[in-house]
């Protein structure tokens, strides 16, 4: 199985840690626009293909916890990615029976994130960040391989 | 930033990715996804024993690289469990996995201190051999994702608690306590490696 | 290393049991009217994975009916895989119980990464396998396998005649058949079932049989593997759908493209009290 809701945990962890070093009016716009954008995308957008949604957001988690990484990131930046985040989290719950829930998951992941990175500008979002991105690496690389992942059925014919 | 501080607020970003994992999961559950990712590391005393070295070591030597070797490890890792789910085979991880616990409980029993890019390289080649072993699993997990953020997370947290613990180094007797520790991590990871070859 | 070993391939066939997918004849109605035409679809997986299975028709060899009396009806015609409401129409005139058999060829293929093909062997006790491979030096290689379908499925018409019952009691010559000993429709919920597996014709120990309720099927309810007579012993079932499997492999030649040839064997049948 693939599990939407960690994949949306996921993205409000890289939105959390970009947001939290911002003053604190961009973080709350930032969680603000993730969530608003996820209701958006959940409210408006038909579904698409999940292989498309999925690699996207994989490029977006990696794109957030390299960001975390880069010096003087501005505010701009940070509220973008956070906001694509949010939109790739309603792309993923589109076809979820319990949507509100995902959006729960999102705003709670991005605050908690963002409260833990937020004191000082400190070292420990950027070794969570190479967590992130190593996360997403692997699961970027599992979709180009030849393998049948553990979460296809095997013997279906 | 004191290390304890450093723990501190690893930890709490590291608490959102795991917010709600049980709630998040429908269907067959979460074993065979981040349960088993995250009892992965854990599970195996090499594997145990090596993260917590790499942050031990990183705590000894200090800035940088008590913050760099707990990111390099993870990036090399996933070269390494790359080419372990391409399903390239490569001779003697296993014994590069014991190897690795020798050597970096040697590095911590001896007072080692490398240079910034001679401690990097060498946890870079012991995170090939470690994250081979995970890549070979990856691709058949029931939830392949969640296996990933289990043994990633699993493996950072460690390195996390190699560090707390090198904060004793600051207290009395704390840098003799901590070689010691790195002896007997030492001494184990020989009768492993030993193992390993003799098998 | 033992240990992480256990953990891990623990939870695999703790998350990959469901993965291991039986094959079936599932009728609308266990019990049907003479003379009216029911309809049938061929299953595949259990719990979430479950679905009408994605066969084509060119792929069944043998699709019949063995009457009350013995007498084989080829039903190949009523034979429409993936049409809208099912995958074959049956009907059949007389009383009595009667047993439907359908059989595969073998040209559908599996290729498992190495964990997840000696999890697939251990979960469904392909034992000889896992021993052939690990002989071999084979244990840590992808498997590849040809596999084949054998189904019964047990339909009543009418009232049941307990002398009427001998059709599920013989073996009807598939690769790899699940014979029960007594008729599971004469003694609902009471005693034992015994069954009796046979592969290529003789009778087959060490295989696993597995019982699972199709209500409630992710998980089988009973498990026993064959004895040194391939006889496995369940208790009765009650009252609701049943489903017995077993899957049995050989190696084949060193030329082959693929390791195993595997067949799949099961008997279907619904209980009313």
């Amino acid at each position: 199985m693939r599990d939407p809701g960690l994949l949306v945990m996921l993205l409000a962890t890289g939105a959390g840690l970009v947001l939290g070093p911002q003053r604190w009016k961009a973080t709350l716009a930032g969680a603000s626009a993730s969530i608003l954008a996820m209701l958006a995308t959940l409210a408006f957008v038909v579904a698409l293909p999940a292989d498309i949604v999925w690699s996207v957001a994989w490029a977006v988690v990696a794109a957030m916890a390299i960001a975390t990484w880069l010096p003087r990131l501005g505010a701009a930046l940070p509220v973008a990615l956070a906001c694509s985040a949010g939109a790739v989290g309603g792309g993923l719950s589109a076809t979820v029976p319990n949507q509100l829930l995902f959006v729960a998951i999102l705003a709670l992941s991005t605050v908690m994130t963002a409260g833990g990175a937020r004191r000082d500008w400190a070292l420990a979002p950027k070794v969570v960040a190479g967590w992130l991105l190593a996360i997403a690496a692997l699961n970027a690389t599992l979709t180009v391989l030849p393998v049948t992942p553990g979460y296809l059925p095997d013997h279906m014919e | 930033m004191t290390r304890a501080r450093f723990v501190a607020r690893a930890l709490a970003p590291a608490m959102g990715l795991v917010a709600v994992p049980a709630a998040a999961h429908t269907g067959t559950g979460l074993a065979g996804g981040f349960v088993s990712g995250f009892a992965h590391p854990l599970s195996g005393p090499d594997h145990l024993l090596a993260m917590v070295s790499v942050g031990l070591w990183g705590a000894f030597l200090g800035r940088p690289l008590v913050y760099a070797l707990p990111v390099v490890f993870p990036m090399m890792m996933v070269a390494g469990a790359v080419v372990g789910m391409a399903g390239i085979a490569i001779p003697s991880t296993e014994i590069g996995i014991k190897l690795s616990v020798m050597v970096l409980g040697g590095c911590i029993a001896l007072a080692l201190r490398a240079p910034v890019w001679i401690a990097a390289s060498i946890v870079a080649v012991f995170a090939i051999c470690h994250g081979y072993a995970h890549g070979r699993e990856l691709p058949s997990a029931a939830d392949p994702m969640g296996y990933s953020v289990g043994f990633v997370l699993a493996t950072g947290l460690l390195h996390v608690a190699g560090i707390a613990l090198g904060s004793l180094e600051a207290r009395r007797g704390g840098t003799p306590a901590i070689r010691l520790a790195g002896g007997a991590i030492a001494a184990i990871g020989g009768v492993f490696l030993l193992g390993a070859v003799m098998r | 290393m033992l240990v992480r070993f256990a953990l891990t391939t623990f939870a695999l066939v703790g998350a990959t049991a469901a993965l291991a997918h039986d094959f079936w004849l599932q009728p609308v109605r266990w019990r049907l009217d003479p003379q009216r035409r029911a309809g049938l679809t061929l299953q595949v997986g259990h719990g979430s994975y479950r679905q009408r299975s994605p066969i084509s028709a060119s792929r069944i060899l043998a699709f019949y009916g063995v009457t009350p009396d013995g007498r084989r009806v080829d039903l190949r015609k009523q034979l429409h895989p993936g049409a809208t409401a099912d995958d074959a129409t049956v009907s059949f005139g007389r009383p009595g119980t009667y047993v439907l058999a359908l059989e595969t060829d073998n040209r559908a293929e599996s290729h498992l990464p190495a964990i997840r093909f000696n999890d697939y062997l251990k979960v469904e006790g392909l034992t000889p396998a896992i021993e052939l491979r690990a002989r071999n030096g084979r244990t840590d290689t992808d498997g590849a396998e040809n596999y084949s379908r054998h189904a019964k499925a047990i339909v009543q018409v009418g009232p049941v005649d307990p002398r009427g019952q001998v059709q599920i009691t013989r073996p009807l010559g598939l690769s790899l058949e699940i014979v029960p000993e007594s008729s599971p429709l004469t003694r609902p919920g009471g005693g034992t079932l015994p069954v009796r597996i046979f592969y290529r014709g003789r009778l087959l120990p060490g295989a696993l049989v597995k019982l699972t309720n199709l209500d409630h099927d992710a998980e089988p309810i009973e498990v026993h593997r064959t004895d040194a007579r391939g006889r496995a012993i369940f208790a009765m079932p009650g009252r609701g759908a049943w489903l017995l499997n077993v899957i049995w492999t050989r190696p084949r030649p060193r030329t082959s493209l693929t390791d195993f040839e595997t067949d799949f064997s099961s008997l279907s049948f619904g209980v009313s009290e």
